[in-house]
Formats: structure tokens, C-alpha cells, sequence
């Protein structure tokens, strides 16, 4: 039994789909990324990672000005809300790269990853949507 | 004005009209844009012309242009205006235009015109929303050579590799060349303190490479880059070139006002070294520049010099955001310069070989597209003053030892 709970201690938090925030990475299915190491969302977010593996360009979705995109930059990417704003207008104004896709509600954000090929955004709450829930390994 | 007038009526449409008028089908065009105004007042030195009186001659605007085409091939053109005394005046250049084809995340190829990468800085020094101080530390991005470090045209490549738990390398190699302005700063510097009029000046070939390691270390990064240029001018003497002896008062006279002459430069070769530290709201940052522009001078038929002009320079910076809308900044940075040769010509002013800048700002945001800033500088050294804007009666550069600078400065961006 004390092997069984040590088990599930030292696994629970290596690899799940939510955060203790709460917060949950879905992406559009055709990505078929079923997991993601913290780098790979950071490498994501900082435009690092451009392609997906399986193809296609990554599209980036944000919940701009919300509480849970400063909890996710400051959890995932390492920088503040304005940071963030700061690092991808460099990327727009020296050509490099397109501005994340901003949304007000969770709604909306949903919308979009399950109607668009090659978008990953984060969420609070559960969906029926078509989305995959992408699991956050270390 | 037109500039202005057009920048408004986008931002206003953008939102409205630009991508209702397009097709489902075809590639959404971003737009996206800047527009800042600036004043600049110095104390015993003009920083740039007239600036010991204030001046508004002192402003940047862009607007841009993307388009995502396909998954892997992005387009854009940007179109950039400054003023800054005498120079730029407002007129509008391409400041990039490139097709982007990203194979993979470690490959992508770039062809066109693209910003010239040195330092971590250099390619959004036109950005002024971008950063906490109005301008950058002089000692590696000095104003007076803008001009020739913006863009290159030709070809690059770029991409990042992970290797395991090292974080991740990130690279760009681009060769090309540019054109130099021969009514610019850096032709304005070399004409002044060297008494010449430069009528040609071209660019051989521009390799700039630059390598930036992310490493695991949350935060932290450190980058390298190179950017080595070879390039040739011709122009005429415009004064008698004298070079006192190791016994003054003798002097030899080596041309004369009206001699043609040429300079070869076989080597041109700028390294940085950067490195900077994110910390939540702070922002840690330290570059170190090393310069080494190989010179042959020849005036025709009469005289061939070998020279060898060096600079070193760093700086340290340190930003703070206090809040939603307002950071602090704070930098010091040195530089100095100095020109070895066979028969070096003698140095026009002891300022001109060294600046060293204390700089302290502070940035308002406004809003997400508003911001203003303030910033004072106390300065030791005139080497990156225009020597133009600070002539005696007899047309001689004559610089103060000690000067201050404040600037402030407002900008939009959509």
C-alpha cells in the first residue's frame, strides 16, 4: 500500500493536465500533440518552436489582459504580461513573426483552437469542444 | 506629413475595413505601426544640431505590412521615416522587405532586406515602445553611426537547436550588402574630422552572423555576433593633410586641399558580446563591443598610409517596472576609440577618444499603446558628438570635457 501511494506521489505531478491553477493547455486536433514539457509551451509562447512536429504552423492563442495569462506567462514563459506584449511587437516590427492571437473570453479561445489547424491556446474551465487536452510533463 | 496622415488613417481602418475587404481565401495582411515624437536638450555640447537650444528635430515613424502566405512562407515590408537634426528628415525608406520560407524550426531561410542583427538591440533601436530608455547606451549603438547599421539586402539563414538540457541555441547567418548615405551621419563624422568630402562609398559585402544561448537557467541569456563589412570610398581632400614630427614645430605636409584620394578598408570587423538576465520585473543587461576597421589611404600618386582604428566599449544596465505604467532605468556605458598608423593624422580634439555616460530614465505606459519617457544623461568625453554641430569660429571641432543631455520622448504604436 505504502508503495502504491509512494507510486502515485512521485507520478501525479510529473505528468498532468491541468496545473495547481488550474490551467489547462488544449490544442486544435489535428496537431496531435498529446503532451508537452514546460520548455516546449515556453519554446511556444516565445516563438521559439514555429512548426509543429506533425506539420503545419503553430498558432498561438492568449487570453489577453485576464488573470490567467499573467498566472501562465509567469508559471510558463518567464515573463510579465508587458514583457510578453514587448517580446512579440520585436518580432512584428523586424518582420520575424505575427502577434499571438488575443481573446477576451475563454469561449472565444475554445472557438478558435477547435476551428483552427495548428492552434494551442490555455483555458480554466472544461469544454466538449473538439480540442485536445495536451498533458504538462516536466 | 503624408507619412503621418497615411500612419492615422490605417490604425483607424485597420480594425474596420482592411480585412473585411479581403476573401476568406486569401492571406489576412497585419498592419501594424509607430510613431514617436522627441526633444533633446544638451548643455556645453551640441549632441545634435542645435540640441544646446532644444530641439524637436527629433522623431521616428514606421508602418508594416505582413502576411502569412502559407504555413511555412511569411512576407512583409516595412516602411520607416526619422529625423534627427539635420538628418533623415523624415523621408521614407524600405526599412525591411524579406520572404521568410521556415523549413523546420532548426532551418529557415530569409531573402531580401533585413535588419542588420548586433548585439541584442540593434534591430529594434528604431522601436522606441520597445525599451525603458530613449536612447540606447551610445557606447555600443551610438546614434552618429545609425545610419550604416540598420539593414542589409541578401540572403540569410536562421532556425534554433535544443541540444538536451542545454536550452536552446538560437542563430542567424546573413551575407549581403548595403548602401551607404552619403548625406548620413557616419559619411558627416569622417568628412569632418578627417577634412575630406567622400563623393563614393560602397559596400563590398556585409557577412553578419549571430549566435544567442538560452540557457537553463530561467532568464538568463547570452548571445555573440559578428558583423564584418568590407567596403571602399573615394573623395577629395579639403585641407592641407599636415603631420607634425617628432620635433614640432616640424611638420610635414602630406596632400593637399583639392588631392583625390581612396581608402580601402580590407577589414571592418565589429564583435559583440552580450548577456542579460530577466527576474520578474527586473531586467539585467551588460554588452561589450570590440571594433577593429583596417584602412588603407592612398592619395593619389603621392602618399599610402596603413591605419588601424580600434574601439572598445561595454556598457551595464539595470531596469525596474514599478508598476502597470511606470519602470526605471538605469545604464552606464564607456567607450573608447583610437587611430594607430604609420603617419596617423593628429587627433582633432582629446574628447573625440572617449565618452563615458551615466544615464538614468524613467518610462510612463500610458496605455498598451501610449508611452512616455524621460531620461538625463551626465557625460564625460564628446567621441560619439557630432563634431558638425560643435565648430569654432575657424571651422575647428572644439568639444567641453564635461556635458549633459535630457531627452524626452512620446510614442504611439498599433
Amino acid at each position: 500500500m505504502t508503495t502504491i501511494l509512494m507510486t502515485l506521489l512521485f507520478i501525479l505531478p510529473m505528468a498532468v493536465f491541468s496545473d495547481a491553477a488550474g490551467l489547462k493547455i488544449i490544442a486544435h486536433p489535428g496537431v496531435q500533440v498529446f503532451e508537452l514539457r514546460r520548455k516546449d509551451i515556453r519554446d511556444i509562447y516565445t516563438g521559439v518552436t514555429k512548426i509543429w512536429d506533425t506539420d503545419g504552423k503553430v498558432i498561438i492563442a492568449i487570453l489577453e489582459g485576464s488573470e490567467l495569462h499573467k498566472q501562465f506567462l509567469e508559471e510558463y514563459v518567464n515573463k510579465t504580461p508587458i514583457q510578453f506584449r514587448n517580446y512579440w511587437r520585436e518580432k512584428v516590427f523586424t518582420g520575424e513573426g505575427e502577434s499571438p492571437k488575443p481573446f477576451k473570453t475563454e469561449e472565444s479561445l475554445i472557438d478558435f483552437v477547435a476551428n483552427t489547424k495548428g492552434a494551442i491556446g490555455y483555458i480554466s474551465t472544461s469544454t466538449e469542444k473538439a480540442v485536445t487536452f495536451v498533458k504538462i510533463t516536466r | 506629413m503624408k507619412m503621418i496622415f497615411c500612419l492615422f488613417v490605417i490604425s483607424w481602418v485597420q480594425g474596420e475595413g482592411v480585412h473585411a475587404a479581403l476573401t476568406e481565401e486569401a492571406p489576412k495582411i497585419n498592419i501594424h505601426g509607430y510613431l514617436s515624437q522627441g526633444f533633446l536638450i544638451s548643455s556645453r555640447n551640441n549632441f545634435v544640431l542645435d540640441s544646446k537650444k532644444g530641439t524637436f528635430q527629433f522623431n521616428e515613424l514606421g508602418i508594416n505590412f505582413t502576411s502569412q502566405v502559407t504555413d511555412r512562407i511569411h512576407v512583409g515590408i516595412q516602411f520607416a521615416a526619422r529625423d534627427f537634426g539635420d538628418k533623415g528628415n523624415d523621408k521614407v525608406l524600405i526599412d525591411w522587405a524579406f520572404a521568410d520560407y521556415n523549413w523546420r524550426n532548426w532551418l529557415g531561410l530569409r531573402v531580401g532586406k533585413m535588419k542588420l542583427q548586433y548585439g541584442f538591440y540593434n534591430k529594434t533601436r528604431d522601436i522606441d515602445m520597445l525599451r525603458t530608455f530613449i536612447l540606447l547606451p551610445q557606447s555600443i549603438y551610438p546614434e552618429i553611426y545609425r545610419d550604416t547599421a540598420t539593414s542589409m539586402k541578401g540572403i540569410g539563414l536562421y532556425g534554433v537547436v535544443s541540444p538536451g538540457s542545454m536550452g536552446n541555441i538560437l542563430y542567424q547567418a546573413s551575407i549581403g550588402a548595403t548602401e551607404v548615405d552619403l548625406e548620413g551621419s557616419t559619411i558627416d563624422l569622417f568628412e569632418t574630422i578627417g577634412d575630406i568630402n567622400i563623393t563614393q562609398c560602397d559596400v563590398g559585402r556585409i557577412f553578419n552572423g549571430c549566435l544567442v544561448w538560452e540557457t537553463p537557467l530561467k532568464g538568463l541569456r547570452a548571445g555573440f555576433t559578428l558583423l564584418d563589412i568590407k567596403l571602399n570610398c573615394s573623395g577629395v581632400i579639403t585641407k592641407d593633410f599636415t603631420v607634425p614630427l617628432e620635433f614640432p614645430p616640424y611638420a610635414i605636409t602630406l596632400a593637399w586641399k583639392g588631392d583625390l584620394f581612396a581608402v580601402e578598408c580590407p577589414k571592418y570587423q565589429i564583435n559583440v558580446f552580450s548577456i542579460e538576465y530577466t527576474w520578474k520585473n527586473l531586467v539585467l543587461a551588460a554588452e561589450y563591443l570590440k571594433m577593429r576597421h583596417e584602412m588603407k589611404l592612398y592619395v593619389i600618386d603621392r602618399y599610402k598610409n596603413d591605419m588601424l582604428l580600434t574601439t572598445e566599449s561595454y556598457y551595464i544596465s539595470g531596469t525596474y517596472r514599478l508598476s502597470e505604467h511606470i519602470e526605471l532605468g538605469i545604464n552606464y556605458s564607456a567607450y573608447s576609440t583610437d587611430l594607430d598608423g604609420k603617419l596617423a593624422p593628429p587627433p582633432v580634439s582629446p574628447d573625440l577618444d572617449d565618452q563615458k555616460d551615466l544615464c538614468a530614465a524613467v518610462r510612463f505606459d500610458l496605455n498598451a499603446h501610449w508611452t512616455f519617457k524621460m531620461e538625463g544623461h551626465l557625460i564625460k568625453g564628446a567621441a560619439l558628438c557630432f563634431p558638425r554641430y560643435n565648430l569654432n569660429e575657424a571651422g575647428v571641432p572644439i568639444f567641453a570635457r564635461r556635458w549633459s543631455l535630457f531627452g524626452a520622448k512620446m510614442t504611439y504604436t498599433f
